[in-house]
């Protein structure tokens, strides 16, 4: 195409022959056309994006003299040994030097800004497909972490108490290292096993309450209702102990005279578990306590995460009782 | 030397065994009580005029920061707490003593030590500092959802939606609320920056009010409001306080 345009171009306004206009389109455009791919190469495998403006601007004045002398002067060259006999044609070539040498800055500038162009593109794109990977990478590694959350809280006036119980009672601070190693163990190994049943789930729990029963004694009262045909009812893990925790935070530590925390699992529509635990609640408490909503928060990211719907969590404040209620799907 | 009366006050009976063991055995000082919550604590310490209190942080009905507080007198205190960053902090900014859980005997024993030495030694209480950090105790790990105040003998805890508004009253601040009017000795100032900012306002100098309790305002002279409250009071906005309020109900 580019060619034909220096063809047409030559043989209307210069008034050459249609030979001479010919062979030098060809010869031009099939020159620079080799030259254009050695400077593809050049942009696409040097690692000019690193270098410095001035350098760059070197190199890039550099190549393109050496470009504008290894193109025109070996056409020239043929041009003027073809077309020997030919002196208006050999005028006009001489006549025309400069403009031949502009045109190669032009062309010059165009392939390699070309060239620039789409390598960028091409490195954006990948760039945006790393950044999508990495977004699922973290995504997975907020999960995990969600799943982790223990509370330090609870973690650290466990030990308090086992500390007390060594020197009071001896035996029952042996069952409470067994229960919290187990407790620790089920909450670490949900890092890598995501998924869990409700049976595991309710084990986990009764752990956490037997846990808290030393800290709390007869101030904890747990009650358990679970359907039978739903104990192997696959459920994410570590989804119970979160609401086992919050029940205890503001149905026990808010309550002096303690609370009984109820669970409750039964079949609900569409195959799906439905999960609540309720507690009363001292509506004047004490307010916000540390790690408060944090449970809850990762619960609801979680459930957005996995599900993909927050329509899942509810929870019903009435009467100074406080119910969360969780449905899960069958997955 | 006559013995340094301390009281025990913790929500969990391990923790209450483990200080008791500890305290029991070092004899430094004497056990003269033990409570496991705040109301029950304030009613112990006026009784029993203890020397030295080992107060958890987190207790049902209101926390330890909320419980010293409202004391007229405060005795010493050595402040037990499992894990709470923010209290940590403010431990070691105002050099208070205390124990994170679980702490080991000889930890107890040197912050009792020092505490001991320095009622002995009646240097100036270490209670006086306490002033900010409860202030910032009560504000930053509880956050003001309720305000609890003491008229002499009796303690009414104030849940912030019956709050009307409060008044500045030279060093003191008047709480006006559904449980009658109770004087508080902070400034506005606390207030105005830890009660929640999306309720109430300080929109005068002596008045910050409760948003969800206004019926309604009008112009009442040059550059005064009158704002109305739903219990019939009026107060005073100034342009300034007005031009917040019209902001926070439009948007």
């Amino acid at each position: 195409m580019i060619a034909i345009t220096h063809m047409m171009v030559l043989y209307a306004f210069y008034n050459i022959s249609w030979a001479c206009a010919a062979t030098e389109a060809v010869l031009f455009n099939l020159s620079f056309a080799l030259i254009g791919v050695g400077l593809w190469f050049m942009v696409r495998f040097s690692d000019l994006n690193e270098k410095s403006w001035p350098e760059l601007l070197f190199i890039h004045l550099s190549v393109m003299t050496a470009v504008q002398l290894i193109w025109i002067l070996p056409v020239y060259g043929l041009l003027k040994l073809i077309f020997r006999e030919m002196a208006g044609y050999l005028l006009f070539l001489n006549e025309t030097i400069a403009i031949r040498v502009v045109t190669g800055i032009i062309l010059y500038t165009v392939v390699v800004s070309l060239a620039y162009l789409i390598v960028n593109l091409k490195k954006l794109r990948n760039q945006q497909l790393q950044q999508a990977e990495l977004q699922t990478l973290l995504k997975e590694t907020e999960l995990s972490m969600l799943r982790f959350q223990i509370n330090p809280h609870f973690l650290f006036n466990s030990l308090n108490s086992v500390n007390a119980l060594i020197l009071v009672n001896p035996q029952k601070a042996q069952e409470m290292v067994v229960n919290l190693s187990e407790f620790m163990r089920y909450s670490l190994e949900s890092g890598s096993k995501p998924l869990s049943t409700l049976e595991r789930e309710l084990e986990h729990c009764r752990l956490y309450f037997r846990i808290e029963k030393v800290r709390f004694g007869d101030r904890l009262k747990v009650v358990e209702e679970v359907h039978p045909e739903l104990v192997h009812h696959p459920v994410p893990a570590m989804i119970l102990q979160p609401l086992a925790e919050n029940a205890v935070k503001h149905g026990l530590s808010d309550l002096e005279e303690g609370a009984e925390i109820l669970i409750r699992c039964e079949p609900s529509d569409n195959g799906m578990a439905q999960i609540s635990v309720s507690n009363p609640y001292d509506p004047f408490a004490s307010g916000k306590r540390p790690g408060t909503g944090t449970g809850l928060r990762n619960l609801r990211e979680r459930f957005m995460n996995l599900y993909n719907r927050d329509d899942l969590i509810t929870i019903i404040k009435e009467h100074n009782w406080f119910v969360i209620t969780l449905k899960i799907p069958y997955s | 030397m006559e013995k340094i009366r301390c009281l025990l006050i913790d929500d969990e009976a391990p923790a209450r065994d483990l200080l008791r063991h500890y305290i029991r055995k070092s004899g430094l000082v004497e056990i003269v009580g033990e409570c496991s919550n705040g109301l029950e604590a304030v009613r112990m310490i006026h009784e029993l005029q203890p020397d030295l209190l080992f107060l958890d942080i987190q207790m049902p009905k209101i926390n330890g920061f909320e419980m010293l507080e409202i004391l007229q007198e405060k005795p010493e205190v050595i402040f037990c707490t499992a894990y709470d960053a923010f209290a940590i902090k403010a431990f070691e900014m105002h050099a208070v003593d205390y124990l994170l859980k679980p702490f080991s005997e000889e930890r107890l024993l040197e912050a009792t030590t020092r505490t001991t030495d320095r009622i002995r030694n009646r240097q100036p209480s270490a209670v006086q500092p306490y002033h900010k950090l409860i202030s910032e105790g009560t504000a930053q790990i509880a956050g003001l959802t309720k305000l609890v105040a003491r008229t002499g003998s009796k303690i009414t805890v104030i849940p912030l939606d019956t709050i009307h508004y409060l008044q500045a009253q030279d060093d003191y601040v008047l709480v006006v609320s559904d449980l009658g009017n109770h004087l508080k000795e902070k400034t506005m100032k606390f207030y105005e920056e830890h009660l929640p900012a999306d309720t109430f306002i300080r929109i005068h100098r002596s008045y910050i009010v409760n948003i969800k309790q206004i019926k309604n305002i009008y112009l009442f002279g040059k550059e005064t409001w009158s704002v109305v409250l739903k219990n019939g009071s009026e107060i005073r906005a100034s342009q300034q306080g007005y031009k917040k309020l019209r902001e926070m109900i439009s948007g």
